[in-house]
């Protein structure tokens, strides 16, 4: 009854007057002489999933699977289905997508066109390194395959291509074998940034998924505490249980996130979390734990949420991290969500792909309007003169020329655009309007 | 227990969030359609799921001569019939029906006489068999009539009466009618209308459908709040009913 449908993107809840049509089978034709945007489930928190200047094209319907190797590990399904569905099917086999987010409710299309990334980047890469072919169309012209020896230009555009180089209709994807879906978890509390910056690098040899979580509320820069996570696929013979979910039903009036109820609540995480035992623990939640609290964007109430999502190398990325931690602390603006992943050395395939080697940083804030974009700005600014980037999917607020300078391949990229294809994140970062995100 | 499914409209939205549940519970399917593509895929799609096997027949349901071939082969590929699951269904613009008895009379044979003519040959073959359970997507609209879509309303209205009348014939013996009333599904049925609050997705709705089946219920309104709407909407006078615009 609660999993009603998200209508707009995930960091601005509140429903709009985008006009939306749905496709609900792969061969339906595409809107004509109107702008589109192909749109996944909407998980992405800014305006790249948006398109006021024309449609956005519902693809959650186009959700079949199309073909299902046990033996190779190898799914062929259309592009709106859920990576929660393909989980749900493959684990019982043994097989996993290599790479996940983390939440499972985002679609194939989406995973693709953000080359997303997970908890385990130095050793299995983006979503793009594991997706062996796709299908896209056009406006006015056939199917195209796509692959890394079928039109492999189109095909490095379309993997980070932001939905900007047509819609994607099915896609092949190489799953991973994995022991049994359980994970065994450690976790590790820390009181230093060294600390969790020693811990991030030296767990990779030995733990394939690791991440750190940093509460943002209760210190100063240089004494940073958290919790670090570490942890690999395991054998298991027990079945792994249905989980409940939760629903938010409505919009949480603004006062609900406020500095003293963030700054408890990490309390309450911190402290739960310090008894460092190591324990097994199915699969989802491990990866996917805000998932069964549907709608939790709500929580943030009607003015939603801003994102930071920023690659810093590693080179001096130490001091930089302490930079980023000292003008998030001393804003007080920041909320539970903040956490530490390490990027590997591996170039992605994408030509727009976000990850590059070196720390990446994500937290989210309530959105107060002009002294949150102003904060991001500073985040940003800090990252950029870093020669890091900004990860559009999580973005709302970067200008022309901060993007430009966060990636070097645009127009190379550019060329690729279908024409009747925009969306309102590549009309702002073209310069075609400068509109940031409502100011509240 | 493995169950043998035939699904009429297979390629329906509501229909295929159904069989996507049966599926997963490895049951075998016999589906029909009219376009084969979709079918195919739909096909693959359940195989891959869980389905054990998965066989169909593509034909205009409006072809009335070729119900007893539906039925010969879907009883050929699965042998008994255990669930027979009707969906197929158009909802046609009603102010072209008002203008076009041509266009209006199409609709009536897709939604109402075809599924009637159905109805009678499954329920002489589901008594030969001796069980079976037969549960067909009729609507809230067939509960009363309103102008804006009193032609489909009235279609669907016959084939809540007759199913009414299966059941009061079949009581006691095994075989078992569900009529289904759907409320607001997003589908491609209605992809044209403005959605609010009371829309719900094909998928939140099947589990209900898989549900009634299992526990052999006469009637279904999903989501279960529809039970209460039509229960005002039924009881407002006629005197009233026929100045208001709902
Ligand atoms: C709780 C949470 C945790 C997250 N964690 C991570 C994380 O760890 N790592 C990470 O990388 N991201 C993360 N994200 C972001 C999310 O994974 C990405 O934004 C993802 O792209 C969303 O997929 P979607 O299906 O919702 O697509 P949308 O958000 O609807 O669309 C995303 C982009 O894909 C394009 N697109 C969608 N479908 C198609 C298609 N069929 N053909 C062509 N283009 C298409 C759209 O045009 C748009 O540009 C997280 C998000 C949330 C809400
Ligand atoms: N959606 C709602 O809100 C709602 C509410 C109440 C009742 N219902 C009923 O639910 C049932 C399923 O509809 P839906 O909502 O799932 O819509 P849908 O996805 O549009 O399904 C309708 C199906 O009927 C098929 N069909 C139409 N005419 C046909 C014909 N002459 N021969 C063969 N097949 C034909 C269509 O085939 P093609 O795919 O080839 O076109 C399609 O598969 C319908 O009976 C509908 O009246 C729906």
């Amino acid at each position: 009854m609660w999993q009603s449908k998200q209508h707009n993107a995930w960091g601005d809840p509140s429903k709009t007057d985008q006009e939306s049509q749905p496709l609900w089978w792969q061969h339906d034709p595409l809107p004509q002489n109107s702008l589109m945007l192909p749109r996944g489930n909407a998980r992405s928190y800014g305006d790249s999933c948006q398109n006021h200047s024309g449609v956005v094209i519902d693809t959650t319907y186009l959700n079949r699977f199309l073909d299902y190797d046990k033996d190779r590990g190898i799914i062929h399904c259309e592009s709106g289905t859920l990576l929660k569905d393909i989980l749900a099917l493959v684990v019982k086999d043994n097989w996993f997508l290599p790479v996940v987010p983390g939440t499972q409710l985002i679609t194939v299309g989406g995973a693709i066109a953000n080359d997303i990334h997970g908890k385990n980047h130095p050793a299995k890469g983006s979503f793009g390194d594991h997706v062996l072919a796709f299908q896209l169309r056009q406006e006015g012209s056939d199917v195209i395959h796509c692959s890394s020896t079928e039109n492999p230009d189109l095909f490095s555009a379309t993997i980070g291509g932001l939905g900007l180089t047509g819609l994607i209709t099915s896609a092949t994807i190489q799953l991973k074998s994995i022991p049994s879906p359980w994970m065994a978890v450690e976790t590790i509390p820390f009181n230093s940034l060294e600390t969790v910056l020693e811990l991030l690098q030296s767990s990779q040899q030995s733990h394939e998924y690791n991440v750190a979580w940093i509460d943002c509320l209760n210190q100063s820069a240089t004494k940073l505490r958290g919790i670090f996570h570490r942890s690999n696929f395991v054998h298991s013979e027990t079945k792994i249980p249905d989980r409940k979910n939760i629903n938010i039903p409505c919009y949480f009036p603004r006062w609900v996130m406020n500095k003293f109820t963030i700054k408890n609540f990490n309390r309450i995480i911190y402290y739960k979390n310090k008894k460092n035992k190591p324990s097994q623990l199915p699969y989802h939640k491990f990866l996917f734990p805000l998932d069964n609290i549907n709608h939790w964007n709500r929580i943030y109430g009607k003015p939603g949420l801003l994102q930071y999502q920023g690659v810093i190398p590693y080179d001096n990325g130490k001091t930089l991290l302490k930079e980023l931690f000292h003008q998030i602390i001393q804003s007080q603006q920041a909320s539970f969500l903040c956490v530490l992943k390490c990027f590997g050395e591996q170039k992605p395939k994408g030509l727009l792909s976000f990850p590059m080697s070196g720390f990446t940083l994500a937290l989210d804030f309530p959105n107060r309007g002009k002294k949150t974009i102003d904060l991001l700005h500073c985040l940003y600014k800090i990252t950029l003169e870093a020669d890091g980037r900004i990860y559009p999917a999580k973005d709302s607020c970067l200008t022309p020329e901060m993007f430009q300078q966060g990636f070097s391949h645009i127009e190379q990229f550019s060329s690729h655009i279908h024409g009747n294809f925009t969306s309102d994140f590549w009309q702002r970062i073209t310069g075609n309007s400068v509109s940031c995100k409502k100011t509240s | 227990m493995q169950k043998n499914i035939l699904i009429i409209g297979a390629t329906s939205a509501i229909a295929c969030a159904t069989a996507r549940l049966y599926a997963a519970c490895h049951h075998q399917f016999f589906l029909v359609g009219r376009n084969e593509e979709k079918i195919k895929l739909t096909k693959q799609d359940l195989l891959i799921r869980g389905a054990k096997k998965v066989e169909s027949y593509c034909c205009d349901l409006t072809k009335m001569e070729n119900h007893e071939k539906i039925l010969h082969h879907a009883e050929l590929s699965l042998g008994t019939l255990d669930i027979v699951i009707i969906a197929h269904g158009v909802l046609p613009d009603q102010q072209q029906c008002e203008k076009n008895i041509d266009f209006m009379v199409q609709s009536f044979e897709v939604n109402q006489i075809s599924t009637l003519c159905l109805l009678t040959l499954i329920s002489e073959r589901l008594k030969t068999q001796g069980h079976g359970t037969v549960a067909v997507l009729s609507s809230v609209a067939g509960e009363r009539g309103r102008k804006i879509n009193y032609v489909y309303g009235a279609a669907k209205s016959a084939v809540s009466i007759f199913l009414q009348g299966l059941r009061n014939r079949f009581h006691g013996t095994g075989i078992h009618f569900l009529t289904i009333h759907p409320g607001f599904i997003c589908t491609p049925m209605t992809e044209n209308f403005k959605k609010g609050r009371l829309w719900k997705q094909p998928d939140e709705i099947a589990p209900d459908i898989v549900k009634a089946i299992a526990k052999k219920k006469d009637l279904l309104y999903t989501p279960w709040f529809w039970r209460y709407i039509m229960l005002i909407i039924k009881m407002i006078p006629e005197k009233f009913f026929k100045k208001m615009s709902i």
